[in-house]
């Protein structure tokens, strides 16, 4: 996998800018709050209600309003990239035109920040699946832009995209270094937004757990 | 005709789309044919939104070979028992 040093092609004293305001030399690692102790997770898990998954019928993105204005001009997506970030720098729009995103799922590390996607911790679609399908769509917007939770993480696009709407039963991150945490993370985010789990993504969850 | 559609069971692994990568489950294919081009979309059965599936269009030679390459995307999609 390669990377793409877009920051090159932007002004030195820009990046220099950059650098002095944020630093060059801390640990690129993705943190998104509220990560639960594994105790946690596992008792929030067993208080989950256990169903099969409902339909999708009815289903769009479009019900899902995400990407909305956090701070200024910068939008959920452009939040989470300074989040999860070290030394990025971003422009009067705020996107970011140079930094280092470290994905936790597979270990690749990127400057550009075409390279990351913000996943969904728990996808739109298996939210939808899963119990936000009777929300309201103000409800799923909040979901959907969710920063107080460990809702959304910058992680490596194609692996994004593989994972796309899958749950843990049927998806799990390429490094099983990071099962124990996206485990947490996701116990947590059905958890906090009362969502149903299936028994085999239950049964997943216990395993991963069970490497913390 | 320029438009075929079929419900089918994605497979494990489900279905690669350029729009919002890999979705499973119960899931419909249409294609469509337009100026030559054969282009394959999918999307949850009965949902409003239908993704383009990543790699999947070609041109034809023939517009009557539309069927035959909706019917073998079809069988190459369908895995209703995994």
């Amino acid at each position: 996998m390669s990377t793409v040093n877009k920051a090159a092609r932007f002004p030195i004293p820009l990046l220099l800018a950059g650098a002095l305001t944020l630093g060059l030399t801390a640990p690129a690692q993705a943190t998104p709050p509220d990560i639960p102790s594994a105790a946690t997770a596992n008792s929030e898990l067993a208080a989950l209600t256990v169903a099969s998954e409902g339909s999708l019928s009815g289903y769009s993105r479009d019900l899902f309003p995400h990407w909305i204005t956090i701070s200024g001009t910068c939008i959920t997506r452009e939040t989470v990239l300074k989040r999860d970030g070290t030394s990025v720098v971003t422009d009067s729009s705020c996107a970011a035109v140079s930094g280092r995103w470290y994905s936790p799922y597979d270990g690749a590390t990127w400057t550009a920040a075409s390279d990351v996607d913000i996943d969904h911790i728990v996808p739109l679609a298996e939210a939808w699946r899963s119990g936000a399908s009777s929300w309201s769509t103000s409800r799923r917007q909040s979901f959907a832009n969710d920063l107080n939770g460990p809702q959304l993480i910058a992680v490596t696009d194609n692996v994004n995209q593989a994972k796309g709407d899958q749950d843990p039963a049927l998806w799990k991150p390429p490094l099983t270094s990071y099962w124990c945490t996206y485990a947490k993370m996701w116990v947590h985010t059905k958890y906090r937004w009362s969502l149903k789990v299936n028994s085999a993504e239950k049964t997943a969850l216990q395993s991963m757990l069970g490497r913390c | 005709m320029a438009d075929y559609s079929s419900p089918f069971v994605a497979g494990p692994g489900g279905v690669m789309t350029d729009e919002v990568g890999v979705i499973t489950g119960a899931l419909e294919l249409r294609t469509t044919f337009a100026n030559g081009v054969v282009r394959a979309k999918v999307r949850y059965e009965g949902a409003d939104e239908w993704y383009a599936i990543t790699g999947a269009s070609c041109r034809l030679a023939d517009q009557r070979d539309h069927a035959a390459v909706h019917q073998v995307l079809l069988g190459v999609l369908n895995r209703p028992l995994g």
